[in-house]
């Protein structure tokens, strides 16, 4: 099958030569596909051709000329925003510049590595120092630490349930609102 | 055409602002229709038409005083169109629901030359140009609505004399195919016996 062969001659701009002209002439004869394949390019093309212009609505220019201060306003400020931008990076870049040239940026590594330091010391300092507070404490029998544990949970829970109760009742009532409304 | 587009344009340079709206006014019809064969939608072409104004009048010092003003506009407009088209995925019609569409409502008119019947093939013509690539769709339509050579196409949207044949080529293949998988393909019957190869 050499439909698409065919298909091509028939949708091409150029012009056939005379061999090729005969050959589809003959295929278009005896092929009904690409036979409907021809009149419906043919008529397509009609078609696109002729379709109308389409005509926006009334007004167009009187909608373009008053989008115009709009319009220039906000280019005037994306201007200005790009002009901060670009002044902002020649800064940095400035300062990047002047870090690197005199030998700053390993000053400022060896400052960020002992504040890094002296926050682990301050850290384990803090933690011996609960370990001493807690060795110092009496020992507790471990009845009365579970009595102690006890109603301090009981007493969270209780809190955790009102919280909870006054929460869901609430929803209630907006429930019941809108019912009414 | 009806006022002095290079002159209007040198005023604007000259800070006359007013000037655009002259020329606004000239190609608000050609830069609509391209906005909106591309786009297929109303409110989106009055935006790209806007936004191509803009970007015209933004842009004007860049302007090449030797070329076709219109070319140069219509670049504007179809490289928009097809930004948008890629950007923002516009939706593009189903071709199983357009099949659908037609299937179900029967075709009651008796003259296949009436022009309600050409009105609605204009728009089905809309349809299935929303079904081919943004690009392509530009190619053909600026081959076929507005009639520009290849070269001119090829200059508005930024590529080669054999992409624009490949391009259209393409499309014009695909266009077809859409077409032919119609229930009802638009033949013109008279062409059925009289018209040459």
């Amino acid at each position: 099958m050499r439909h698409n062969q065919y298909k091509t001659w028939i949708i091409t701009e150029q012009p056939l030569p005379l061999k090729h002209k005969k050959a589809l002439k003959a295929h278009l004869e005896t092929c009904q596909h690409c036979k409907k394949y021809y009149l419906t390019w043919l008529a397509t093309k009609q078609l696109l051709n002729n379709s109308h212009l389409q005509i926006p609505s009334a007004g167009f220019t009187n909608r373009w000329k008053s989008s115009l201060p709009v319009r220039e306003e906000r280019e005037h400020a994306r201007q200005t925003r790009n002009r901060l931008a670009f002044l902002i990076m020649i800064g940095l870049l400035a300062n990047l510049l002047y870090i690197i040239r005199n030998n700053l940026i390993l000053h400022w590594i060896a400052a960020g590595l002992s504040v890094i330091t002296n926050l682990l010391v301050f850290i384990t300092k803090g933690l011996s120092n609960i370990g001493d507070l807690l060795n110092q404490t009496p020992t507790i029998p471990i009845f009365a630490g579970v009595i102690v544990l006890g109603i301090f949970f009981a007493f969270l829970v209780t809190i955790i349930f009102t919280v909870w109760h006054r929460l869901s009742n609430k929803e209630y009532h907006a429930y019941e609102i809108i019912i009414e409304d | 055409m009806s006022i002095d587009v290079a002159k209007s344009l040198q005023n604007v340079l000259q800070g006359d602002k007013d000037a655009f709206t002259e020329v606004v006014e000239e190609y608000q019809v050609p830069v609509y229709n391209l906005c909106y064969r591309m786009l297929g939608n109303p409110q989106a072409a009055e935006d790209a038409a806007q936004e191509t104004f803009w970007r015209a009048y933004r842009n004007l010092q860049r302007y090449d005083f030797k070329r076709p003003f219109a070319t140069w506009l219509l670049s504007i407009a179809a490289h928009y169109c097809i930004d948008q088209q890629r950007r923002r995925k516009l939706p593009t019609f189903d071709l199983d629901k357009l099949l659908e569409t037609e299937t179900g409502a029967p075709d009651s008119s008796p003259s296949p030359e009436s022009m309600t019947i050409k009105k609605e093939e204009g728009e089905k013509i809309q349809q299935y140009l929303q079904m081919l690539n943004p690009t392509d769709r530009a190619a053909l339509i600026l081959r076929y609505f507005y009639e520009f050579s290849e070269e001119q196409i090829c200059t508005i949207l930024g590529i080669s004399k054999g992409a624009t044949k490949s391009r259209l080529h393409r499309a014009r293949l695909h266009i077809a195919e859409i077409i032919m998988k119609q229930p009802s393909p638009p033949i013109n019957r008279r062409q059925h016996e009289t018209q040459p190869i």
